[in-house]
């Protein structure tokens, strides 16, 4: 699926939910605006954003998954330099065609079910449930409405034997019935890759998915990221500050330009301009 | 995913924090759940009871009293009433009545002195044996019989607390003529005899050596004249009667002077009920005997106890109130601890109504397995009430 962006702005600051935007600032009182004026991502390609803490990466990357609401550039507080023109800007986030800004909550959600696959940092698996259980999570939740029929029974057959699959590819065959916290951090998240993949996404969104490991597993779970959603042929975007992993993506961009914060006021948004980009596509 | 399939796998893997609050809600419903049930029974027993013996004669005092002592045995009582005041009332063809003479024990439980009439009044029907017949026989309520673990041919000791009061009536050993099947009602837990038997106890009919027609050693003889043989307290007296010494009991006086503790009375029908209760209220009749409608009794006494139920309602409605905000109180902080999982599922695709599905999941877990719960601790102590209510009965 290819990845769209166009006049993308998000701020929040002390009046804000600072909640949601865990990852971007290292003090949630200040106030922060992301800017991208411009970005495309390839289909079917594997792509990182880098930046330092607090760029505006995860942001984005919640912005992307729709999780957060993008503001129009008219909405944008007072306090921000803007361009002229920049309330006739309209902004657009468009996943394979679908532009998320006019889609409603629930379209998102919908949308997000069953083209998307989430990778976190903290993996974010539900302890009380197993390790096959936590696989096939996204697809008992999407199938949660139409539970009952035949047709969704062997639907989930099927999705369970994906999942079986799935945890025999990332070496943990045979712990499907595993309490997850009984698995060592790499495991967890190579569980939490097996239940971002189980429903096939055309995009896998993965923030700092290595955040939690050691420097061995964190190669391991990268290549298996980039192993699986080539044989998806998912377009796989990876945030990340470790410039260690993007050996072997096809694109990286920098987040440095894309954020201005009070903390960092020589770092303004730098509206028009094209992201860093290594163009080592394959 | 089913919510409550979810719910239920979390109920499960943290099963130790459910079961502690299950635990809490249930012990919090089950103590107003028992004792509402053992008000209900306490109310029903006691109203079967008052409705199946509708009037007791007794004499003067707390009619309540007269009432508990005529049908749970449960008072003793030291006043009285003359056996002439049974003639009485049968002479008067308004109904039938059954006299009871219950101010002794037989090993715990309350000795009746009654007539056969009692029984079939009562509706009692024999398990094993056969009703008294003779002197010194008794029947055993179904209770005493498994608790004493007795037959019929086997003997019971009555009035031991007796036995070392050398100025006062000697125990008697009664042989066991029959047990009754179980009433569910105190007669369960009586033993019953003969009026006479129980006459011998008060010490108005006795059995001793023959002075008259047996050499007996002088030093027994206290004085002796043409017509009359006094022994002193030397005397061997009869503690068990037996178809040898059978002859050898006696009473003295006049049987109509001979002491009763009530008369059930069950009028034909309302007329006979209102005439009689309009002799018994005759001042003249009341200086010596009183008549108490049972029903009226019992009724006044379940409405103490509702009086005194609503205070534990009460109570008990403030234990709820305060209990509930507790748990809303836990579940929200855990709830709020859970946010991060609640974000999870809504960002791999569950729907926004799902979280909440899911809550009210667990709260469906802890109501339903509350509730169970509750159900089988509030039976469980209303069957320990009922046990204690029992023994407690035994002994009054």
């Amino acid at each position: 699926m290819e990845i769209e962006i166009r006049n993308l702005e998000f701020s929040f600051g002390k009046q804000k939910d600072a909640r949601s935007h865990e990852n971007s600032a290292s003090d949630p009182d200040q106030a922060f605006q992301l800017s991208i004026p411009k970005m495309s991502l390839k289909s079917g390609l594997s792509h990182a954003w880098v930046g330092p803490s607090g760029s505006g990466k995860t942001t984005a990357l919640r912005l992307l998954a729709g999780i957060l609401r993008p503001r129009q550039p008219s909405e944008i507080g007072a306090n921000i330099n803007h361009d002229n023109k920049s309330s006739a800007r309209k902004t657009e986030l468009k996943i394979g065609g679908t532009d998320l800004t006019r889609l409603s909550d629930a379209e998102l959600r919908r949308f997000r079910s069953e083209h998307l696959g989430l990778v976190f940092q903290d993996f974010k698996l539900l302890e009380y449930l197993n390790v096959l259980e936590n696989i096939l999570l996204p697809a008992r939740l999407a199938s949660g409405n139409r539970s009952g029929t035949s047709s969704n029974r062997s639907s989930l057959a099927l999705i369970k034997h994906r999942a079986e699959t799935l945890l025999d590819r990332v070496g943990l065959a045979g712990k499907g019935r595993r309490s997850v916290s009984q698995l060592s951090q790499g495991e967890q998240q190579r569980v939490a890759i097996c239940r971002a993949l189980i429903l096939e996404p055309k995009l896998a969104l993965a923030d700092e998915p290595t955040g939690n490991l050691d420097p061995r597993a964190k190669v391991a779970v990268m290549q298996l990221l980039r192993e699986e959603c080539q044989k998806l042929n998912a377009t796989l975007l990876v945030v990340t500050h470790d410039h260690q992993l993007l050996e072997g993506l096809d694109s990286v961009t920098d987040f440095s330009t894309f954020y201005q914060s009070s903390s960092n006021p020589t770092s303004r948004s730098v509206q028009n301009t094209q992201p860093i980009q290594s163009t080592s596509h394959k | 995913m089913n919510a409550l399939y979810l719910a239920w796998k979390y109920w499960i893997h943290y099963r130790f924090r459910s079961a502690v609050l299950t635990l809490c809600l249930a012990l919090t419903f089950c103590a107003p759940l028992a004792l509402s049930w053992i008000t209900s029974h306490f109310e029903k027993t006691l109203i079967q009871r008052a409705e199946s013996s509708p009037l007791v004669v007794g004499a003067p005092g707390s009619a309540l009293d007269l009432t508990l002592h005529a049908l749970y045995f449960q008072t003793r009582t030291k006043s009285t009433i003359q056996f002439s005041e049974m003639e009485k009332l049968e002479s008067t063809q308004l109904g039938e009545a059954a006299p009871i003479f219950a101010r002794y024990r037989a090993r715990g439980f309350p000795l009746v002195g009654t007539t056969l009439d009692y029984f079939s009044l009562r509706n009692l029907r024999l398990e094993q044996g056969e009703l008294f017949i003779a002197l010194g026989d008794c029947v055993l309520g179904s209770d005493v019989a498994k608790e004493l673990q007795l037959r019929p041919g086997d003997s019971i000791l009555g009035a031991t607390e007796n036995v070392f009061d050398i100025a006062g009536a000697y125990p008697l050993k009664m042989t066991v003529r029959g047990i009754l099947a179980p009433s569910n009602s105190p007669d369960d837990q009586a033993v019953f005899a003969d009026l006479k038997t129980t006459w011998i106890l008060e010490g108005i009919g006795h059995g001793h050596q023959d002075l008259e027609n047996q050499p007996v050693p002088e030093n027994l003889i206290f004085s002796q004249s043409a017509t009359q043989v006094v022994a002193n307290a030397a005397l061997n007296q009869y503690t068990e009667i037996s178809e040898t010494n059978l002859d050898s009991f006696h009473f003295h006086g006049d049987i109509q002077d001979y002491p009763l503790t009530a008369i059930l009375f069950f009028p034909d029908n309302v007329k006979s009920r209102t005439l009689l209760i309009g002799r018994y209220n005759n001042p003249a009749v009341a200086q010596s005997t009183q008549i108490a409608v049972c029903l009226d009794e019992v009724n006044k006494l379940l409405a103490m106890v509702f009086q005194a139920k609503k205070f534990f309602d009460l109570n008990h409605s403030l234990f709820l109130a305060v209990s509930i905000l507790f748990l809303a109180l836990t579940l929200s902080l855990s709830w709020k601890l859970r946010q991060k999982e609640f974000d999870t599922l809504s960002q791999i695709g569950s729907h926004r109504t799902f979280i909440f599905q899911l809550i009210a999941g667990e709260l469906l877990l802890l109501a339903f397995t509350s509730i169970v719960l509750s159900g089988i601790l509030g039976l469980a102590l209303y069957w320990l009430a009922q046990y204690w209510w029992q023994s407690a009965s035994a002994f009054f």
